[in-house]
């Protein structure tokens, strides 16, 4: 149980990364896993379960952060890309990235979940995820070079 | 990546004891929930029973009247002014010979609060 409170607590600081968020959004994740336990169906994946219920918490919580900044009532769905000619590390380009690529490469490329894990937990097609992830590299790519 | 998850074991525990408390209260809220949801609901029939109770009367004494059918006249059964029943003595009549005797009988008409509700006791 505690290394399943760590999992999700590691992703939702991936995504989030502010501790009082991933408290929060901890906590959120499992009072809906406990609501929700009725619905479990017993064929699929505990862990992609649990990770879908916690990465819908993590958009939500990401969603409300940035209707709430100033900036963030007039972001568009792609931001911009981060200042050419600054040092950035990794997490700031992942930051940068738009909402759906960035956890689309997150639960890939750092949680190394299997593409079709990943395409259920976001709820998309595995070729949608694909793409998703294809651009995000691309993007980190031209930002990191 | 981003660097180390920053949360101890005591945020953990705090998370965990947050999680337990919430889910204990909304199942004491829905208990209260329920004994309030039936206290509305006796207090609204207790509403509708008692509007739809007509208004009692004012409390008064049954009028008691009673009327006395006289030995030697036929008194009609249905008074003449129904809300005015007096006893009076029968008026004194000469009976003749050939004349049968008459069949005494006695009328006692009741009068509650309710003016609708009238007891008519007549017995020989």
């Amino acid at each position: 149980m505690m290394a399943t409170e760590r999992r999700v607590a590691t992703l939702a600081w991936r995504i989030l990364g502010d501790a009082e968020e991933v408290k929060e959004a901890l906590q959120e994740t499992f009072l809906r896993l406990y609501r929700h336990l009725g619905t479990y169906d017993e064929r699929q994946d505990f862990t992609g379960w649990l990770y879908r219920i916690a990465v819908n918490v993590c958009r939500d919580l990401d969603r409300r952060r940035r209707r709430r900044t100033f900036f963030g009532l007039f972001r568009e769905e792609t931001a911009p890309p981060p200042p050419a000619g600054l040092r950035i590390d990794l997490a700031r380009a992942i930051d940068a990235l738009p909402p759906k690529e960035r956890l689309a490469i997150l639960l890939r490329d750092v949680e190394e979940l299997s593409t079709e894990e990943v395409a259920e937990i976001l709820g998309n097609s595995p070729a949608t995820v694909r793409v998703q992830i294809s651009k995000a590299r691309e993007k980190l790519r031209r930002w990191l070079s | 990546m981003r660097g180390p998850l920053p949360l101890s074991d005591r945020d953990f525990a705090a998370v965990r004891a947050e999680v337990l408390r919430r889910i204990e209260r909304p199942r004491r809220a829905r208990a209260a929930e329920w004994v309030v949801l039936a206290a509305s609901v006796v207090l609204a029939v207790l509403s509708i029973v008692a509007a739809r109770v007509p208004a009692a009367a004012p409390a008064r004494d049954p009028h008691y009247a009673v009327a006395v059918i006289p030995s030697v006249a036929v008194m009609p059964s249905v008074a003449r002014d129904p809300e005015v029943r007096v006893a009076r003595r029968p008026p004194v009549r000469v009976r003749h010979k050939h004349e049968p005797a008459p069949v005494a009988f006695a009328r006692m008409e009741i009068r509650t609060a309710d003016p609708d509700v009238r007891i008519i006791w007549i017995t020989n």
